[in-house]
């Protein structure tokens, strides 16, 4: 039986790691985690230590990677929406704060999953059981919502109609081509069998490394923005109704999102955020903080319940090949483990927050994009060869849709959300064959 | 409500129609996902169609940099009595003013219809998500911040504060609607119109059904799809009615909106998330008792006295946490109130105080 104490070393081992390995822009803890599963054996460390150890990795990653989001615009699926107030705080010389508030969300949600760690045992089977039936219509309506509740950005200027109309539906049309080709490229890379077997289990890293954090990157290169010196501030400008009802949301959404199959912390953010009436922009940087980390930390989370096998989330799905949950003792050290990991996780952000923050307006965002986009490059190419390169491009192609048209990025979810409602509800070869694709 | 609620109150509201969670669940049915399409059909096609297509007769775009109050004001009087003298309905749209890539300034327009006066006032810059930086204000020259002008047309407007305010995004259209006593003013004329009216959606239902038919050939599966999708519409149309705008109910039958109950405005963020908790509750609970043996016992048992699972439920996962949404709204939620409106308004008191 797995000592508690060294349990909750390697989750702390894993929080420093996986912080260290966060700052990096576009690096996802999820790329790396076959490395350390490929490494373990060799270094004598069971699978059950070095699924806490993975655990810890996450932490880390939810809290740091808000580094990578605010100060260097390459965002991944749940931090994407967050880029336009934290841009705005940063060229204002609020990114310290705008990190911490992220932060705080995150801690407060941390501390939020060890107060209810009995409960979840008592809820989540029951949850899981009601949810897998009823999944298919589950995925569609969040994926339709998505893609209707999107609302023109402008009536444009000018008397005629059709003028006005076409102002307005540049951002929305713009919006459903994503979708549709953000789906169709999710269908291909999921049923198309075009990576290798070995490295099929990556298959849609680099999709989303190519929808998300490369146009960032590449509209910082060409803007080049000058960053001012960064405050660092001695108290956060948000009341405690914020913190609360951004923690708040963003635990419901992130909550949400790691419970509900194929559905991602940016969809839960944007449901529960408009459900409650989110707007104030401290509220919603806290929310989305609370977001990502609900949702990363919380999907893995599941994995640790006993009697089910709960496997949601990238990293969950690595290590579900090596777990299998069945202790109580074990699911209460990583709840612990999320707690006092969160804290010495957001101790780590404080300090390199104000690291870099200092450092930032020395820094040329063109070159750092450069350099990032060439390691980011480097990454997929090592990871998923020359097809992971190609599908990365192509999804760049998409991801730029929404940039440079104003529309949501969210649309490029369907990469996702598509394929698997064909999957479910039994439309996938028909769609396959409409593509001229063997599945 | 918002469209998310919209959205999740026509799901749960489907979801209890006969069949629908069976067939849901057995045959991969995505018919309450229709439902949750037409529950936010009537705002889809008023924000997304029926606006690009409203006339325009007048816009207003404000100077850039410094917008010239007076010069808007002016405008606007002379559009009220335009409409007046000619007995013309004319639509003006008004614009937002963009300072930033997340940042906007201000503007508000107010009718006096006693002292006949259109007022104008430049406010400070804010963001998207409503956060004011006041010191702004003073960037506009003091001239240019207020303005009003006189009207002779006898106006009625009567719409939440009064005031019209442009911040963010797109700006609202205003209608000035002469009948045959006073000049009437329509807050965004194209929105709650045919749209919103149960005869519209009885006539897509009809649409729905033949095409359904013909796709399908099945009578049971086309009567049920097509009242889902009748319920499902209707459900915003209903949900829309305590605010204050109401709707235009039976279009073409009726020609003007019939005013909401005034009970709560779209944007309450606690009512919102009453309604979205209901909704979500009701499919918790559809979603359990479709399928057997059903994974939650919601029945509560002390000794030998059972409380049934739809009591229980109903008690404890409804109407507490209901209860205290509430609550909380009566300590915490008050109508997010301007203070730059008090300026605009200060004249008015002053002049009723003397």
């Amino acid at each position: 039986m797995a000592d508690p104490i060294i349990l909750l070393t390697y989750i702390l081992l894993g929080v420093i790691i996986g912080s260290a390995l966060s700052i990096i822009p576009s690096l996802h803890v999820y790329n790396v985690a076959p490395i350390f599963i490929l490494l373990a054996p060799t270094l004598g460390i069971s699978d059950t230590y070095l699924v806490f150890f993975l655990l810890g990795n996450v932490i880390g990653y939810s809290m740091l990677n808000m580094i990578s989001t605010f100060y260097f615009s390459a965002p991944d699926d749940t931090t994407f929406m967050v880029l336009m107030p934290s841009q705005v705080m940063l060229r204002d010389g609020r990114g310290i704060e705008a990190v911490l508030l992220g932060g705080l969300g995150a801690l407060i949600v941390a501390l939020i999953f060890a107060a209810i760690s009995p409960i979840l045992l008592i809820v989540i089977p029951p949850l899981i059981s009601i949810i897998i039936p009823n999944m298919h219509w589950l995925i569609a309506l969040i994926m339709f919502y998505m893609l209707l509740s999107e609302f023109p950005k402008d009536v444009g200027v000018g008397k005629s109609r059709w003028e006005r109309f076409k102002a307005g539906w540049r951002n929305l049309a713009a919006g459903y081509l994503t979708f549709i080709l953000a789906g169709i490229l999710g269908f291909i890379v999921m049923f198309g069998n075009i990576l290798p077997a070995e490295v099929a289990y990556q298959g849609l890293m680099p999709a989303f490394i190519g929808f998300f954090a490369v146009p960032s990157l590449i509209m910082n290169f060409f803007a080049s923005p000058n960053i001012p010196e960064q405050r660092i501030v001695k108290s956060l400008d948000a009341t405690p109704i914020d913190v609360f009802k951004g923690s708040f949301a963003g635990f419901l959404g992130g909550s949400f999102a790691a419970t509900a199959p194929a559905i991602t912390g940016g969809m839960g953010a944007i449901i529960v955020g408009q459900a409650i009436g989110q707007r104030e922009e401290s509220q919603f940087i806290i929310s989305m903080g609370a977001n990502r980390f609900a949702y990363y930390v919380g999907s893995f989370f599941l994995l640790f319940v006993p009697g089910v096998r709960v496997v949601r989330g990238g990293m969950a799905n690595l290590a579900a090949m090596v777990y299998i949950p069945g202790k109580y003792m074990e699911f209460y050290v990583a709840a612990a483990g999320i707690a006092i990991g969160g804290c010495i996780a957001f101790i780590i952000l404080i300090l390199t927050a104000i690291g870099i923050g200092k450092w930032l307006p020395k820094i040329r965002y063109d070159i750092l994009s450069g350099v990032i986009m060439v390691f980011i490059i480097a990454l997929v190419y090592f990871l998923t060869g020359i097809i992971g390169l190609g599908i990365m491009i192509v999804a760049t192609g998409i991801g730029l849709l929404p940039v440079l048209y104003n529309s949501r990025r969210l649309h490029c979810l369907s990469a996702i959300l598509l394929p698997l409602t064909l999957s479910m509800t039994g439309l996938a070869d028909d769609f396959a064959a409409i593509l001229g694709i063997k599945i | 409500m918002k469209g998310v609620v919209h959205y999740f109150v026509a799901a749960a509201i489907v979801s209890l129609l006969p069949f629908v969670m069976e067939l849901s669940v057995e045959q991969k049915s995505l018919i309450i996902v229709l439902g949750a399409i037409a529950g936010l059909l009537p705002d889809y096609i008023d924000f997304k169609i029926a606006k690009f297509f409203e006339r325009v007769d007048e816009e207003i775009l404000p100077d850039w940099p410094y917008p010239d109050s007076q010069k808007i004001a002016r405008k606007i009087a002379m559009m009220i009595d335009e409409s007046w003298n000619t007995k013309k309905t004319l639509n003006l749209q008004l614009h937002t003013i963009k300072v930033g890539p997340n940042l906007w300034r201000k503007w508000y327009v107010t009718f006096d219809s006693e002292r006949k006066k259109v007022k104008v006032m430049v406010g400070p810059i804010t963001t998207t998500g409503g956060k004011d930086f006041p010191e702004t204000i003073n960037d506009i020259p003091e001239e240019l911040r207020k303005g009003e002008a006189d009207f002779n047309a006898p106006l009625f407007y009567r719409y939440k504060d009064n005031v019209i305010k442009m911040r963010a995004f797109t700006g609202p259209m205003i209608a000035f609607k002469p009948t045959e006593d006073y000049l009437e003013v329509e807050f965004l004329p194209w929105h709650r119109r045919w749209s919103h009216s149960i005869t519209i959606a009885a006539v897509f239902s009809m649409i729905l059904w033949v095409l359904s038919y013909i796709l399908t050939l099945d009578i049971n599966i086309t009567n049920i799809i097509t009242l889902a999708f009748f319920v499902g519409y209707n459900t915003h149309i209903i949900t829309d009615q305590p605010g204050y705008m109401g709707s235009n109910l039976f279009w073409p039958i009726t020609k003007k909106r019939i005013r909401g109950f005034k009970i709560a405005e779209s944007m309450d963020p606690f009512m919102n998330f009453f309604t979205f908790y209901l909704a979500i509750m009701i499919l918790l609970w559809q979603m359990n008792t479709a399928i057997t043996p059903h994974p939650i016992d919601f029945a509560l048992k002390f000794g030998s006295l059972v409380i049934p699972s739809i009591i229980s439920f109903i008690i404890l996962w409804v109407m507490l946490p209901e209860a205290v949404i509430l609550l909380l709204r009566k300590r915490y939620w008050k109508p997010p109130k301007d203070p730059f409106l008090e300026e605009l308004f200060k004249d008015e008191e002053e002049a009723i105080l003397t």
